[in-house]
């Protein structure tokens, strides 16, 4: 990643980008990071194409649809950014990563950052958290997750209690809590 | 979570174990209705991982098992199933594993007096279905159920047998002219079996060679060796219902050669004791419904092809034996499972996993992990190929 000779031209790493927030708050961002944001990515290249500002740094970014505390996280993730998303090779790996993914707090945080992740079409942000939030349901009773969530149950009683027994199996062995 | 799209939904349910994803079915209808779709089952199978189906013989299919590879030592790994469907769990002894396709098993009933009924069935859903009786065949065959395969063009699932003369000369004998095989496929939702004619050469060591055809590029493989012949492979593309025969490999004796291949490749299939019988399986949510309707999982099938593709480093030879990248994976690591003798309540799961091999010691009965330690690679593929009896 630190590697000069790709980069010839050091100041355009650190080129900046600035996008603007749902609530109006501006964010000066690197190029590599802004980058990583496939809709960003897009309309910048666009920008580009139409001449309008060939340098990122005169170049607002509106981002209509997320919120600044949520793309204040995304940066934070982006730059910290693992050096890849491949699937752990054994269980100590997939321990840490489970804790790392752990730190980006409740379910209604990480499906705000899924929504802003899904948005900017941030590929390895959705698979992040999108995994993250699958680990807060892994092994979690029905109940349990409804609360989580804040589902009500629609089914009738008779159909929940005939899929239970049905399944009986898949019910036995979830974490309590 | 209601407010993300339909499809991020489905791409973090992708990442459940099964049980979880049986749970959340209960949660709402609105996830029910998710996680009911077919481009779901397709997106979990994809990502499931490859597990092991686990049945105790003495008490044949009263219980299975699934036991998840990665993940062995969180206890969702290693899942009691629920019990098969009546019907087919009270031929008991009789059933036999045949193969599998798409998390879809096929077993047979093997009954007194010869008679044979083949099941599809999917033993998560619990959905089962039995296939019809082929024609009345003569004296001295028999069938076997040689592969289960999916065709992508017309999205329908096939089952391939091959009927044969029961009695075979050795291989000692030169009576190759008499040998009369043919091959039969059964295409799922269809009425009945159709011959499709005569085979170049039967399957090698029939009695040997069950569940070894490899399905990669939707086509089987498998190997033959006719008994003054050098070794080939046969390809036998689901589709168009084609036999190709290609060069086997460069080996001299193919007992040898099927041999390497059980520890290498295929001891999960063939890993059988007095006691337990393990068999490779994705679980999947697959429905018999969409299996016969051909609905099923066209992208399925490509991903795993890519994958397949993307490891295919030399040809058949590899295809053959590696099969698919997720398939292989999970040969690997199975390469020495089995059990340590004079063990009695431990049954050792050996497992490889790349880099390392990692050598995992359970209790199958209160599935705990009772030791993990890594041995170098490849040091002991012959070792523990019986599973002692684990007392119950």
């Amino acid at each position: 990643m630190s590697n000069t000779s790709e980069n010839p031209n050091p100041s355009s790493s650190s080129a900046k980008i600035t996008l603007k927030t749902s609530d109006n708050e501006l964010f000066e961002v690197e190029e590599a990071v802004a980058m990583k944001f496939c809709t960003v990515k897009q309309y910048f290249e666009d920008e580009k194409d139409n001449d309008v500002a060939a340098r990122g740094s005169s170049t607002v970014i509106p981002l209509p649809n997320v919120h600044s505390a949520v793309l204040a996280r995304l940066i934070s993730y982006c730059k910290k950014l693992p050096q890849s998303n491949a699937v752990a090779d054994n269980h100590e790996e997939e321990e840490t990563k489970k804790k790392e993914r752990k730190q980006y707090g409740t379910p209604g945080d990480l499906v705000d950052l899924i929504s802003a992740a899904n948005y900017l079409d941030f590929k390895e942000g959705l698979e992040f958290f999108n995994q993250a939030l699958a680990d807060h349901i892994q092994n979690k009773s029905v109940e349990y997750v409804r609360k989580f969530f804040g589902i009500k149950g629609d089914f009738e009683p008779h159909e929940e209690e005939k899929y239970r027994e049905e399944y009986a199996w898949a019910f036995e062995g979830v974490d309590e809590d | 979570m209601s407010e993300l799209p339909p499809l991020i939904i489905m791409d973090i349910f992708s990442r459940l174990p099964i049980t979880t994803i049986l749970q959340c079915k209960c949660v709402c209808k609105t996830w029910f209705n998710i996680i009911s779709e077919p481009y779901f089952t397709k997106l979990h199978h994809a990502r499931a991982p490859v597990s092991l189906i686990l049945r105790a013989s003495g008490n044949f299919f009263s219980r299975w098992y699934v036991l998840a590879l990665e993940g062995w030592d969180k206890h969702d790994s290693f899942v009691p199933l629920k019990q098969l469907p009546r019907e087919i769990s009270h031929l008991g002894e009789a059933l036999q594993f045949e193969t599998w396709c798409n998390g879809l098993l096929c077993i047979s009933a093997y009954c007194p007096k010869n008679s044979v009924t083949n099941y599809v069935l999917n033993v998560i859903t619990g959905e089962y279905m039995s296939l019809p009786k082929p024609e009345p065949k003569s004296d001295g065959f028999k069938r076997t159920i040689r592969g289960f395969g999916f065709s992508q063009a017309t999205m329908r699932y096939k089952v391939i047998q091959e009927i044969y003369e029961e009695r075979r000369p050795l291989a000692t004998h030169q009576h190759h002219h008499t040998s009369h095989s043919q091959l039969e496929v059964y295409t799922l939702g269809t009425e009945n079996w159709r011959n499709i004619g005569d085979l170049p050469s039967p399957f090698a060591k029939p009695d040997y060679q069950k569940n070894s055809c490899a399905l990669l590029n939707g086509a089987l493989h498998w190997l033959v060796q006719p008994y003054n012949n050098s070794t080939f492979i046969c390809h036998f593309d689901i589709e168009n219902e084609q036999l190709k025969p290609f060069p086997g490999p460069p080996v001299q004796d193919l007992y040898a050669y099927n041999a390497r291949g059980y520890n290498e490749h295929q001891l999960g299939v063939r890993g059988i004791s007095t006691s337990y019988s393990m068999y490779p399986f994705v679980p999947s949510l697959v429905s018999l419904k969409e299996a016969v309707i051909g609905e099923s999982s066209q992208e399925l099938i490509k991903t795993i092809q890519s994958l397949a593709d993307k490891n295919q480093s030399s040809g058949l030879y590899s295809s053959i034996i590696s099969m698919t990248n997720k398939i292989e994976s999970a040969f690997i690591r199975l390469a020495s499972l089995g059990a340590k003798p004079g063990n009695q309540t431990h049954a050792p799961i050996h497992y490889y996993s790349h880099p390392a091999q990692y050598v995992i010691y359970g209790n199958i009965k209160t599935r705990q992990e009772i030791k993990g330690n890594t041995v170098p690679l490849m040091k002991r593929l012959r070792k523990y190929l019986v599973l002692e009896e684990v007392q119950n």
